[in-house]
Protein backbone atom coordinates (compact mmCIF):
# COMPACT_ATOMS: atom_id res chain seq x y z
CA UNK A 1 0.00 0.00 0.00
CA UNK A 2 1.37 3.42 -0.95
CA UNK A 3 1.97 6.03 1.75
CA UNK A 4 -0.70 8.28 0.24
CA UNK A 5 -3.30 5.52 0.46
CA UNK A 6 -2.25 4.69 4.03
CA UNK A 7 -2.70 8.32 5.06
CA UNK A 8 -6.10 8.57 3.36
CA UNK A 9 -7.33 5.39 5.01
CA UNK A 10 -6.00 6.54 8.37
CA UNK A 11 -8.19 9.65 8.19
CA UNK A 12 -11.28 7.44 7.94
CA UNK A 13 -12.20 6.01 11.38
CA UNK A 14 -13.53 2.82 9.74
CA UNK A 15 -10.22 1.99 8.06
CA UNK A 16 -7.84 3.62 10.57
CA UNK A 17 -6.67 0.42 12.25
CA UNK A 18 -6.16 -1.32 8.93
CA UNK A 19 -4.11 1.60 7.62
CA UNK A 20 -1.94 1.74 10.72
CA UNK A 21 -1.36 -1.99 10.59
CA UNK A 22 -0.18 -1.60 7.00
CA UNK A 23 2.10 1.25 8.03
CA UNK A 24 3.67 -0.81 10.81
CA UNK A 25 4.24 -3.77 8.50
CA UNK A 26 5.78 -1.51 5.87
CA UNK A 27 8.19 0.35 8.16
CA UNK A 28 8.85 -1.95 11.11
CA UNK A 29 12.11 -3.38 9.77
CA UNK A 30 13.52 -0.04 8.64
CA UNK A 31 12.76 1.50 12.03
CA UNK A 32 14.03 -1.48 13.99
CA UNK A 33 17.35 -1.73 12.15
CA UNK A 34 17.87 2.02 12.28
CA UNK A 35 17.39 1.88 16.05
CA UNK A 36 19.26 -1.38 16.58
CA UNK A 37 22.44 -0.08 14.91
CA UNK A 38 22.41 2.81 17.36
CA UNK A 39 21.53 1.06 20.64
CA UNK A 40 23.09 -2.35 19.80
CA UNK A 41 20.97 -4.33 22.30
CA UNK A 42 17.91 -6.13 20.89
CA UNK A 43 15.67 -5.54 23.92
CA UNK A 44 16.42 -1.81 23.89
CA UNK A 45 15.81 -1.71 20.14
CA UNK A 46 12.52 -3.57 20.60
CA UNK A 47 11.31 -1.11 23.27
CA UNK A 48 12.34 1.91 21.23
CA UNK A 49 10.77 0.59 18.02
CA UNK A 50 7.46 0.21 19.82
CA UNK A 51 7.80 3.71 21.27
CA UNK A 52 8.43 5.08 17.80
CA UNK A 53 5.20 3.57 16.46
CA UNK A 54 3.23 4.71 19.51
CA UNK A 55 4.37 8.25 18.70
CA UNK A 56 3.52 7.74 15.03
CA UNK A 57 0.01 6.56 16.02
CA UNK A 58 -0.51 9.52 18.34
CA UNK A 59 0.71 12.15 15.90
CA UNK A 60 -0.15 10.76 12.47
CA UNK A 61 -3.46 12.63 12.40
CA UNK A 62 -1.51 15.90 12.52
CA UNK A 63 1.17 14.77 10.06
CA UNK A 64 1.79 17.53 7.56
CA UNK A 65 2.30 16.26 4.08
CA UNK A 66 5.09 18.76 3.40
CA UNK A 67 7.54 15.92 4.10
CA UNK A 68 7.46 12.27 3.12
CA UNK A 69 5.99 9.78 5.56
CA UNK A 70 9.13 7.62 5.80
CA UNK A 71 11.26 10.75 6.42
CA UNK A 72 8.95 11.75 9.25
CA UNK A 73 9.06 8.26 10.79
CA UNK A 74 12.87 8.15 10.50
CA UNK A 75 13.04 11.50 12.27
CA UNK A 76 10.96 10.19 15.17
CA UNK A 77 13.12 7.07 15.35
CA UNK A 78 16.32 9.12 15.30
CA UNK A 79 15.12 11.37 18.11
CA UNK A 80 14.14 8.34 20.18
CA UNK A 81 17.64 6.88 19.74
CA UNK A 82 19.46 10.08 20.61
CA UNK A 83 17.24 10.68 23.66
CA UNK A 84 17.77 7.10 24.82
CA UNK A 85 21.56 7.32 24.56
CA UNK A 86 21.60 10.75 26.16
CA UNK A 87 19.47 9.61 29.10
CA UNK A 88 21.69 6.55 29.50
CA UNK A 89 24.71 8.79 29.95
CA UNK A 90 22.90 11.11 32.35
CA UNK A 91 21.38 8.31 34.39
CA UNK A 92 24.71 6.69 35.20
CA UNK A 93 26.88 9.85 34.93
CA UNK A 94 28.83 8.08 32.22
CA UNK A 95 31.16 9.83 29.80
CA UNK A 96 30.78 9.00 26.09
CA UNK A 97 33.67 6.56 26.21
CA UNK A 98 32.12 4.45 28.97
CA UNK A 99 28.81 4.17 27.12
CA UNK A 100 30.80 3.01 24.07
CA UNK A 101 32.61 0.48 26.25
CA UNK A 102 29.33 -0.79 27.68
CA UNK A 103 27.82 -1.19 24.21
CA UNK A 104 31.04 -2.81 23.00
CA UNK A 105 30.77 -5.41 25.76
CA UNK A 106 27.22 -6.12 24.68
CA UNK A 107 28.52 -6.83 21.19
CA UNK A 108 30.94 -9.39 22.59
CA UNK A 109 28.45 -11.08 24.85
CA UNK A 110 25.28 -10.89 22.81
CA UNK A 111 23.92 -14.03 21.18
CA UNK A 112 22.09 -11.89 18.69
CA UNK A 113 25.30 -10.53 17.15
CA UNK A 114 26.35 -13.14 14.64
CA UNK A 115 28.67 -11.09 12.46
CA UNK A 116 32.18 -12.14 11.56
CA UNK A 117 35.40 -10.62 12.89
CA UNK A 118 35.48 -7.69 10.50
CA UNK A 119 31.83 -6.86 11.21
CA UNK A 120 32.56 -6.88 14.94
CA UNK A 121 35.56 -4.62 14.43
CA UNK A 122 33.54 -2.22 12.35
CA UNK A 123 30.81 -2.01 14.99
CA UNK A 124 33.36 -1.38 17.72
CA UNK A 125 34.97 1.31 15.61
CA UNK A 126 31.55 2.92 15.11
CA UNK A 127 30.92 2.97 18.84
CA UNK A 128 33.92 5.28 19.26
CA UNK A 129 32.24 7.94 17.14
CA UNK A 130 29.95 10.65 18.55
CA UNK A 131 26.29 9.58 18.34
CA UNK A 132 25.35 11.98 15.53
CA UNK A 133 28.41 11.05 13.47
CA UNK A 134 27.60 7.37 13.94
CA UNK A 135 24.04 8.10 12.86
CA UNK A 136 25.23 9.76 9.64
CA UNK A 137 27.60 6.88 8.89
CA UNK A 138 24.87 4.26 9.46
CA UNK A 139 22.37 6.03 7.23
CA UNK A 140 24.90 6.62 4.44
CA UNK A 141 26.87 3.39 4.58
CA UNK A 142 24.40 0.68 5.68
CA UNK A 143 21.08 2.20 4.58
CA UNK A 144 22.60 3.78 1.44
CA UNK A 145 20.48 6.88 1.80
CA UNK A 146 21.13 10.01 -0.22
CA UNK A 147 22.59 13.02 1.53
CA UNK A 148 19.44 14.98 0.65
CA UNK A 149 17.26 12.43 2.45
CA UNK A 150 19.54 12.37 5.51
CA UNK A 151 19.50 16.17 5.45
CA UNK A 152 15.71 16.21 5.58
CA UNK A 153 15.64 13.75 8.48
CA UNK A 154 18.37 15.29 10.61
CA UNK A 155 17.81 18.91 9.64
CA UNK A 156 21.51 19.28 8.79
CA UNK A 157 22.91 20.73 5.57
CA UNK A 158 24.21 18.38 2.89
CA UNK A 159 27.67 19.96 3.15
CA UNK A 160 27.84 19.33 6.88
CA UNK A 161 26.69 15.74 6.37
CA UNK A 162 29.39 15.09 3.76
CA UNK A 163 32.00 16.47 6.12
CA UNK A 164 30.64 14.38 8.99
CA UNK A 165 30.68 11.20 6.91
CA UNK A 166 34.23 11.90 5.66
CA UNK A 167 35.50 12.39 9.22
CA UNK A 168 33.71 9.21 10.35
CA UNK A 169 35.32 7.16 7.56
CA UNK A 170 38.78 8.51 8.42
CA UNK A 171 38.32 7.61 12.10
CA UNK A 172 37.14 4.10 11.22
CA UNK A 173 40.09 3.62 8.88
CA UNK A 174 42.51 4.65 11.59
CA UNK A 175 40.88 2.38 14.15
CA UNK A 176 40.89 -0.64 11.85
CA UNK A 177 44.50 -0.02 10.70
CA UNK A 178 45.65 0.28 14.31
CA UNK A 179 44.09 -3.05 15.20
CA UNK B 1 58.21 -10.19 5.98
CA UNK B 2 54.43 -10.02 5.64
CA UNK B 3 53.02 -6.72 4.27
CA UNK B 4 50.10 -5.20 6.18
CA UNK B 5 47.04 -5.09 3.93
CA UNK B 6 45.82 -1.60 2.97
CA UNK B 7 42.48 -0.66 4.41
CA UNK B 8 39.68 -0.51 1.81
CA UNK B 9 36.17 0.68 2.69
CA UNK B 10 34.69 -1.17 -0.27
CA UNK B 11 35.77 -4.48 1.28
CA UNK B 12 33.84 -3.82 4.46
CA UNK B 13 30.55 -5.70 4.83
CA UNK B 14 27.31 -3.83 4.21
CA UNK B 15 25.50 -5.96 6.78
CA UNK B 16 25.93 -4.89 10.40
CA UNK B 17 25.86 -8.50 11.65
CA UNK B 18 22.92 -8.34 14.06
CA UNK B 19 20.21 -10.97 14.37
CA UNK B 20 16.67 -10.88 15.73
CA UNK B 21 14.76 -13.69 17.47
CA UNK B 22 12.87 -16.07 15.20
CA UNK B 23 9.52 -14.71 13.92
CA UNK B 24 10.23 -11.40 15.62
CA UNK B 25 8.89 -9.30 12.73
CA UNK B 26 5.82 -11.55 12.39
CA UNK B 27 4.76 -10.80 15.97
CA UNK B 28 5.88 -7.17 16.25
CA UNK B 29 2.90 -5.58 14.40
CA UNK B 30 0.41 -7.28 16.74
CA UNK B 31 2.31 -6.09 19.81
CA UNK B 32 2.39 -2.55 18.46
CA UNK B 33 -1.30 -2.64 17.52
CA UNK B 34 -2.16 -3.76 21.06
CA UNK B 35 -0.39 -0.69 22.42
CA UNK B 36 -1.97 1.69 19.91
CA UNK B 37 -5.00 1.02 17.72
CA UNK B 38 -6.48 -1.78 19.85
CA UNK B 39 -5.80 0.05 23.13
CA UNK B 40 -7.56 3.35 22.55
CA UNK B 41 -8.45 5.97 20.00
CA UNK B 42 -5.70 8.48 19.20
CA UNK B 43 -5.72 11.58 21.31
CA UNK B 44 -7.72 14.31 19.64
CA UNK B 45 -5.64 17.26 18.54
CA UNK B 46 -6.56 20.77 19.71
CA UNK B 47 -7.83 21.53 16.21
CA UNK B 48 -10.01 18.41 16.15
CA UNK B 49 -11.21 19.13 19.68
CA UNK B 50 -12.17 22.68 18.70
CA UNK B 51 -14.09 21.43 15.65
CA UNK B 52 -16.00 18.89 17.75
CA UNK B 53 -16.72 21.54 20.39
CA UNK B 54 -17.94 23.99 17.74
CA UNK B 55 -20.31 21.39 16.25
CA UNK B 56 -21.61 20.48 19.70
CA UNK B 57 -22.25 24.14 20.57
CA UNK B 58 -24.09 24.70 17.28
CA UNK B 59 -26.29 21.66 17.90
CA UNK B 60 -27.00 22.68 21.49
CA UNK B 61 -27.89 26.23 20.39
CA UNK B 62 -30.42 24.94 17.91
CA UNK B 63 -31.96 22.77 20.62
CA UNK B 64 -32.22 25.73 23.00
CA UNK B 65 -33.88 27.86 20.29
CA UNK B 66 -36.49 25.17 19.62
CA UNK B 67 -37.13 24.66 23.33
CA UNK B 68 -37.60 28.40 23.94
CA UNK B 69 -39.93 28.68 20.94
CA UNK B 70 -42.07 25.82 22.26
CA UNK B 71 -42.26 27.28 25.77
CA UNK B 72 -43.10 30.73 24.40
CA UNK B 73 -46.06 29.35 22.44
CA UNK B 74 -47.24 27.47 25.54
CA UNK B 75 -47.10 30.40 27.96
CA UNK B 76 -47.94 33.34 25.73
CA UNK B 77 -50.77 31.90 23.59
CA UNK B 78 -53.86 33.98 24.65
CA UNK B 79 -56.35 32.40 22.21
CA UNK B 80 -59.10 30.61 24.24
CA UNK B 81 -59.77 26.94 23.57
CA UNK B 82 -62.91 25.67 21.79
CA UNK B 83 -64.36 24.43 25.10
CA UNK B 84 -63.87 27.85 26.68
CA UNK B 85 -65.64 29.57 23.78
CA UNK B 86 -68.55 27.14 23.85
CA UNK B 87 -68.95 27.63 27.62
CA UNK B 88 -69.65 31.29 26.98
CA UNK B 89 -72.53 30.52 24.56
CA UNK B 90 -75.93 30.11 26.16
CA UNK B 91 -78.09 27.05 25.60
CA UNK B 92 -80.70 29.31 24.01
CA UNK B 93 -78.27 30.58 21.39
CA UNK B 94 -77.13 27.04 20.62
CA UNK B 95 -80.74 25.95 20.27
CA UNK B 96 -81.46 28.89 17.99
CA UNK B 97 -78.42 28.15 15.86
CA UNK B 98 -79.26 24.50 15.53
CA UNK B 99 -82.89 25.17 14.57
CA UNK B 100 -82.12 27.80 11.98
CA UNK B 101 -78.72 26.95 10.48
CA UNK B 102 -78.16 23.24 10.75
CA UNK B 103 -79.97 20.37 9.05
CA UNK B 104 -80.46 17.67 11.61
CA UNK B 105 -81.86 14.18 11.37
CA UNK B 106 -84.12 12.74 14.03
CA UNK B 107 -81.38 10.39 15.01
CA UNK B 108 -79.27 13.38 15.96
CA UNK B 109 -81.85 14.47 18.43
CA UNK B 110 -81.67 11.20 20.26
CA UNK B 111 -78.11 12.13 21.18
CA UNK B 112 -79.29 15.32 22.86
CA UNK B 113 -80.90 14.45 26.20
CA UNK B 114 -81.08 18.08 27.28
CA UNK B 115 -83.83 18.76 24.72
CA UNK B 116 -87.27 19.07 26.32
CA UNK B 117 -90.04 16.78 25.01
CA UNK B 118 -92.36 19.61 24.04
CA UNK B 119 -89.62 21.11 21.93
CA UNK B 120 -88.99 17.86 20.07
CA UNK B 121 -91.45 18.65 17.36
CA UNK B 122 -89.58 21.77 16.57
CA UNK B 123 -86.36 19.72 16.17
CA UNK B 124 -88.24 17.32 13.83
CA UNK B 125 -88.73 20.25 11.51
CA UNK B 126 -92.27 19.03 10.75
CA UNK B 127 -94.61 21.55 9.31
CA UNK B 128 -97.87 22.04 11.28
CA UNK B 129 -99.93 21.81 8.06
CA UNK B 130 -98.57 18.31 7.52
CA UNK B 131 -99.53 17.33 11.05
CA UNK B 132 -103.03 18.72 10.56
CA UNK B 133 -103.38 16.81 7.32
CA UNK B 134 -102.20 13.61 8.99
CA UNK B 135 -104.69 14.04 11.84
CA UNK B 136 -107.51 14.70 9.36
CA UNK B 137 -106.71 11.44 7.54
CA UNK B 138 -106.74 9.51 10.81
CA UNK B 139 -110.14 10.94 11.73
CA UNK B 140 -111.54 10.00 8.31
CA UNK B 141 -110.24 6.45 8.61
CA UNK B 142 -111.74 6.07 12.07
CA UNK B 143 -115.12 7.37 10.83
CA UNK B 144 -115.10 4.91 7.91
CA UNK B 145 -114.32 1.96 10.23
CA UNK B 146 -117.26 2.78 12.51
CA UNK B 147 -119.75 2.65 9.67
Amino acid sequence: MEDKEILEKFQNPDSRNLAFNQLVRKYQQKVYWHVRKMVIDHDDADDLTQEVFVKVWTNLENFRKDSQLYTWIYRIATNECLNFLSSKKKRFFLPLHDVAAELSEKLDSSDSFTGDEIQLKLQKALLRLPDKQRLVFNMKYFDEMKYEEISEILGTSVGALKASYHIAVKKIEEYLKKD
Amino acid sequence: MEMKKEFDMTELPKEPGFQVPEHYFDALPTRIMQRTAYASAPAASPVTWFRQFRTAVAGASLGVVFALSFLATQYYNTDPSAEEVMAQVSQKDIYHYLTTRVDLETSDLAEVPAVKPRESLEFLDVRSSDITEEQRKELLEEAYEYR
